[in-house]
């Protein structure tokens, strides 16, 4: 007996170490569901697992995979207890993180064991093929992306499925197989879609003879029957006791939700769904009438009811109707020729009608066909012809699930990789079909992975760079317009109010005030902002300079437009004691404008700004216009170089300034802190008198200019 | 890539199944072959008739999916604030090179900015640790390993395999293997560094003298020194090599000319955006430093001494530019280790065997100085001697193995240097057989092993043992197996006793030191204890490595037949 390299085994350790390095990767609301399930079931007693709604997530799978979470639980109370706190909503400690994915890793050895018994239950001459089937299964990008990113145990449930197809393979194990499907059954019942095709298999080739439909064989149907009742008795049995089959039942059908998921699944109510907007375009010149209300509610898809704008709606009976129709095409083929490839056929199908026709399909159901379609995609070419589109789109069809940037890249690789590999791998092993192929099919398959690749690049990539999700972040309105200080705003309006306001700034800002101004503020070592705005604001409401424009008050109470021509300073004044002589003050000669053309000699108290020219508003977008500072703390203002030629400011920065001193200065702080005493505070005031980081209550000083700040938006 | 390309590997496939495929196993008792290893057994369905071009694909893809999935996991400085490690010291040049005014800007992060303006503002940005800039920082290591590291691989493994008459089969192995190497992923990928540029460009220098492409070498070697001035530890062996293929099979100054002027206008190219950029801000009358915070380097202060120069002349900030980032580039201001280094002086200094902090800084540099040529000179004589192409990796990882011993201001990560052209023997003749495979594997895993400290800092345990224990598992490894130690003696291509012994107790040494490093607290007073036991450890097997090629080097040579033996059992 030959072996097939690589082995089943060996795919799963490299698959392993890949999904554990996955751990810390994106989960969706399906981690905390399940974290909630785990404490659910471990610390509520079982009566009130069904009625337990803290959590959004309430417990909606069927009671197997309810103890099976109980068994999880054991385990997490040993390792991590605080995870199962019902209180805890959202909890994600890497513990927890740690254990629920390493519980999906370790599940999926129920998968690995499936596929094993798979290969082994092949004919020698088909054991290739069934190997290549069987890593396919297991390394299916499917999994990789709903259970080891999105978070679920797919990867256990479908290795359940898979053990009982297989066990259907033989005659002498159909019991069991159909036992373990009704066991699967109890776990999640998503498998009820591919029920129909189990009923009639196991009804035809267990329950009926062999030889003929009319002779039913009663040994079978009792084993069959009673290991049924028996575990849906184990499973239903404690809830029905207690009368809570209505809830259970409420829990696990909700049918108050859409006939869409919220995102679509690609089935024929997407399409359905499709051609309603289209219509709502094309209804006025069809002359249909449009359900206004609901012209709004469809591409949301939120979960809820879905309504059409102009097609009629769809009601849960319709849907039922056409699942059941086109499974049954596939079932009376089943009931008259009750292969094991005929059944895996009609698992498939059924699984393709659900999730075509379904109520609430979710896209991860796709699944339930890629999976058993899997096991029959090598029985020749005309499958394969049929099974290549499904993997493509099937698998593309999960990429939704996945949005974050970090995982793009491997949801993409991944997939594309299962696809080049297996794709490749099926041509050489799959058969020639003993049937001619249909042409015209087979065009259309090769057709449609054509399109569907450049497509999908578009999607993914282009479309998002064209129409911009990223812009989502810049119209965002948490943006700052740094020269008028407003806030709230997107970035475009941030931006478009910046490059106004220092417009603005630019051309009404006192020509005669800059360079004071800017003598004044180089080098000032006031960090704040607001503080250098107020300081300045001060020190020059009172005080003029040639060239401004000004209003003057003259004796009679008259005010008369001017321009300052001339300044004469006087400085202050001490007596040889020291008190105060004269206070330092300036003249002004202004020279008012017409009609007098006389000129005045006034002081700083009888001359007014013009309002509107010199308010801290603007003083502030000015000096955020014309002045850097660099990074570190202490570190002084500087005037914009070019600013700075343009009024001859220095701008060489004063060595006690720079930041080699300064770091030096800070050094020598820190040493004689440590060796002195308790006076080196004053030591210190001496030494640095104007370091601005030096600031006792820096808080109080905050709240003040915060308060402030406050204040002079209030006033204007 | 249609037929022409495609048709050689399938005709060369021929001799493969004849000749001594060395990672398949043939049952004595029923003929049948088998993959020796796991990783010969992914590849396995690959000996058939599946087309190169199929496999080089999924290869490169399955190792990508490998690289970007560690990239999930921590990077060094993780919301740890003073110092925010390589991620941000990274983040940060980008953020310098793309905002001041000297004109080298970096392409990477042009892009960047264009992708999103506020995470390099300068200034502002100090500390950033947002997710989707991770993203964006991951992706520039992908990429940039993707065009530059890999397809030197690629490259080089076909001309080095082709050139020791090795089939496509086995080829795609070894460039898995190399491709899967755990240290290389965990430091770039994880730690985050840019470290597989500098090795892609000096594969791609290898290549080019594989090929016979001297200058195209000399090009490749100079760029990867001004990517990252670690390559310097290739160079000794590299010069001797170029200064062997001018010398013998018998004199060429033609040759030894052109291979200096282009080294020279290499080095030119290299730092004239810099030099460009400080011409034009002088002329611009922007000062070279307008914040007066950079001191004058040591060795422009030294220049001064003896020629005089003004500050204002025009020569004078390219001067400066370039003595300033020569003294940046070149740590003689460091100490002389950082952390703990596996290697001689760490191990001396830590084991207590002798302090070193004892003597002045002039006279340690001294000895390390010595101690590096005269570990250097061996591999240095021997490919000055026997220029021969296949040598070159072997002289390479020797050399690299001296100068991570002994040099000054190492690196733990520094490692990588000598691995890569010790793992790249892989794709030579008997590159996968049990001996060479057992040596490289040993000195990947211990390698990797003695990083182990510095990624549980960067919370990178968890990819630590995973990617370790994958490719020790994938090349059939202790501890994941022993099969390589276990299995046929000497005369079928197996490991001598002695090898064993030393591979086996190595191995033991370090699962016992993981055991002991998470369970038992260290003794008070010594809270470096285990890290000291991994440096210790880890100097003796670089150490018994360094010989290891040495020994290789000299038996490839040919060069001294008494040497041969003296050196074999020294080696194993």
């Amino acid at each position: 007996m030959t072996h097939e390299y690589p082995s089943i085994l060996q795919c799963a350790v490299a698959a392993t170490a890949l999904k554990i390095l996955l751990f810390p990767a994106y989960k969706s609301t399906d981690f905390e569901v399940h974290r909630n399930w785990l404490a659910i079931t471990h610390s509520l007693p079982v009566k009130e697992w069904y009625y337990e709604k803290t959590s959004e997530w309430t417990l909606d799978y069927p009671p197997f995979f309810a103890y099976f979470e109980w068994v999880l639980s054991q385990a997490a109370a040993l390792f991590h207890p605080e995870m199962l706190n019902l209180r805890a909503l959202r909890y994600d400690s890497w513990q927890t993180v740690y254990f629920q994915r390493a519980s999906v890793l370790i599940t999926e050895g129920m998968l690995i064991y499936a596929l094993h018994r798979y290969v082994k239950s092949s004919s020698p001459e088909s054991r290739k093929a069934s190997q290549a089937t069987a890593v396919s299964i297991l390394l299916s990008p499917g999994f990789l992306i709903i259970d080891h990113v999105h978070f679920q145990y797919n990867g256990f449930l479908y290795g359940i499925l898979i053990l009982s197809l297989v066990l259907a393979r033989s005659r002498s194990t159909l019991l069991s197989s159909g036992l373990l499907f009704a066991i699967l059954l109890c776990f999640k019942h998503i498998y009820l879609y591919l029920a129909p095709a189990y009923f009639v298999f196991l009804l035809r080739s267990y329950c009926l003879s062999p030889r003929s439909i009319w002779r039913i064989k009663f040994g079978n149907v009792i084993k069959l029957g009673t290991g049924i009742l028996a575990i849906c008795a184990t499973a239903f049995g404690p809830f029905v006791y207690w009368g809570q089959l209505d809830q259970l039942v409420s829990r696990l059908f909700p049918f108050s939700r859409g006939l869409c998921h919220a995102y679509w699944a690609p089935n024929v109510w997407a399409i359905y769904s499709f051609v309603d907007r289209i219509m709502i375009h094309l209804a006025p010149y069809l002359r249909l009438s449009v359900d206004e209300t609901a012209v709004q509610s469809v591409t949301r898809g939120l979960v809820g009811d879905t309504s059409f704008a102009v097609l009629p709606n769809i009601p849960p009976r319709v849907t039922f109707v056409l699942t059941l129709f086109f499974q049954t095409i596939c079932l009376v083929r089943l009931f008259f020729r009750p292969t094991w490839e005929t059944f895996v056929g009609a698992v498939t199908l059924c699984g393709y009608a659900s999730f075509l026709f379904g109520w609430h399909v979710h896209e991860k159901a796709i699944l339930l066909i890629i999976i058993p379609f899997s096991l029959l995609a090598l029985k020749d070419r005309r499958y394969l012809g049929a099974f290549r589109p499904l993997a493509v789109a099937g698998h593309v069809s999960l990429f939704p699930l996945l949005f974050t940037a970090q995982e793009f890249p491997i949801k993409s690789v991944y997939t594309i990789f299962w696809l080049v590999l297996f794709l490749l791998t099926f041509d050489q092993l799959a058969p020639a079909s003993t049937q001619p192929r249909v042409f015209l099919l087979d065009r259309f398959s090769l057709a449609y992975i054509a399109i569907a690749i450049p497509l999908i690049a578009y999607c993914s990539l282009v479309h998002a760079l064209i129409f911009g999700q990223k812009r989502d972040f810049y119209k965002q309105k948490k943006f700052t317009c740094t020269i008028t200080g407003h806030s709230g705003l997107s970035f475009f309006d941030a931006l478009d109010s910046e490059m106004e306001g220092s417009r603005e700034v630019n051309s009404l800002f006192p020509d005669a005030l800059r360079e004071p101004v800017l003598r004044k503020v180089q080098f000032s070592t006031i960090s704040r902002i607001d503080e250098l705005v107020n300081h300045v604001f001060e020190e020059f409401k009172h005080d003029f300079f040639p060239g401004e424009q000004v209003t003057a008050l003259v004796g009679d109470g008259q005010k008369l437009e001017g321009t300052v021509r001339e300044k004469a300073k006087f400085p202050e004044l001490r007596r040889p004691d020291g008190s105060l002589q004269r206070k330092a003050f300036a003249r002004y000669f202004v020279k008012l404008a017409e009609p007098s053309c006389d000129e005045a000699l006034l002081d700083g108290v009888h001359l007014i700004r013009e309002r509107k020219v010199f308010t801290k508003q603007m003083l502030r977008s000015f000096l955020k216009n014309t002045l850097t500072r660099e990074a570190w703390s202490g570190a002084p203002w500087i005037v914009k170089e070019r600013v700075a030629k343009d009024y001859r400011i220095p701008t060489e920065v004063p060595s006690e300034l720079q930041y080699g001193a300064r770091s030096a200065a800070t050094k020598e702080r820190v040493a004689t802190k440590n060796a002195g005493a308790g006076d080196t505070f004053f030591d210190y005031l001496a030494s640095q008198p104007r370091l601005p980081e030096l600031k006792p209550a820096k808080g109080q000083k905050t709240k003040i200019s915060l308060q402030e700040v406050a204040k002079f938006r209030q006033e204007k | 890539m249609s037929s022409p390309s495609s048709h050689r590997p399938r005709r060369r496939r021929k001799g493969d199944d004849t000749g001594s495929a060395s990672s398949v196993e043939v049952d004595a008792v029923t003929g049948v072959s088998k993959p020796a290893f796991p990783l010969a057994a992914f590849l396995w369905p690959a000996k058939g008739s599946i087309s190169q071009w199929a496999v080089l694909p999924l290869i490169l893809m399955a190792v990508g999916l490998f690289r970007w999935a560690t990239g999930f996991w921590g990077y060094s400085g993780l919301g740890k604030p003073p110092m925010h490690g390589d991620f941000e010291a990274q983040r940060h040049w980008m953020e310098i090179t793309a905002h001041l005014p000297v004109s080298q800007c970096w392409v990477l992060a042009k892009i960047g900015s264009f992708v999103n303006p506020l995470w390099f503002a300068l200034h502002t940005s100090r500390g950033l640790d947002d997710p989707s800039l991770k993203v964006y920082m991951r992706a520039t290591v992908f990429c940039s390993e993707y065009f530059v590291y890999v397809p030197a691989v690629i490259v080089f493994l076909r001309h080095y395999s082709r050139l020791q008459g090795i089939g496509a089969w086995d080829y795609s192995v070894a460039l898995t293997a190399i491709l899967m190497q755990p240290a290389t992923m965990l430091i770039d990928h994880g730690h985050f560094q840019y470290n597989t540029v500098m090795l892609g460009f000096v594969l791609a220098s290898m290549s080019s003298m594989l090929a016979g492409r001297y200058l195209w070498g000399c090009v490749f070697f100079v760029a990867a020194l001004g990517f990252k001035q670690m390559a310097l530890f290739y160079a000794p062996a590299v010069f001797a090599y170029l200064l062997g293929t001018c010398i013998s099979p018998r004199l060429d100054i033609p040759r030894l000319f052109k291979i200096a002027l282009v080294t020279v206008l290499a080095f030119v190219l290299l730092f004239s955006p810099l030099l460009l950029g400080s011409l034009y801000d002088s002329y611009r009358n922007v000062p070279p430093d307008p914040s007066g915070v950079v001191q004058s380097p040591p060795l422009l202060t030294s220049i001064r001494e003896r020629v005089t120069l003004s500050e204002k002349s025009w020569y004078f900030p390219p001067i400066l530019q370039l003595t300033q980032s020569i003294h940046r580039i070149l740590p003689f201001s460091r100490g002389l280790f950082e952390d703990k280094v596996p290697n001689l002086w760490c191990a001396l200094h830590a084991s207590g065997v002798h302090k070193l902090h004892q003597y002045a800084p002039a006279t340690v540099q001294r000895a390390a100085l010595a101690a590096t040529s005269l570990s250097i000179m061996p591999p240095c004589l021997v490919i000055l001697a026997r220029p021969r192409r296949e040598l070159l990796p072997w002289a390479l990882a020797t050399c690299a193995w001296a100068f991570f011993l002994c040099s000054y201001q190492v690196h733990e990560k520094s490692s990588l240097l000598p691995l890569l052209p010790m793992t790249v023997l892989l794709g030579g003749q008997r590159g996968l057989t049990s001996s060479t495979r057992a040596w490289i594997g040993f000195a990947n895993v211990l390698s990797t092993w003695t990083l182990f400290p510095l990624l549980k800092k960067d919370e990178l345990r968890v990819p630590y043992f995973v990617l370790t224990l994958l490719w020790a598992w994938l090349m059939g490894l202790p501890p994941t197996s022993l099969a390589l130690y276990r299995g046929s003696s000497i005369a079928n291509g197996g490991l001598r006793v002695g090898t064993r012994i030393l591979h086996l107790s190595f191995y033991a040494a370090m699962v016992v030191w993981h055991g002991v490093e998470a369970f038992v607290p260290t003794p008070k007073g010594k809270p470096d204890l285990w890290v000291v036991l991994n440096v210790l450890v880890g100097a003796a097997g670089f150490g018994i490595c360094y010989l290891w090629c040495l020994w290789g080097l000299v038996a490839k040579s040919e060069i001294v037949g008494i040497g041969l033996s003296r050196k074999k059992a020294k080696g194993s």
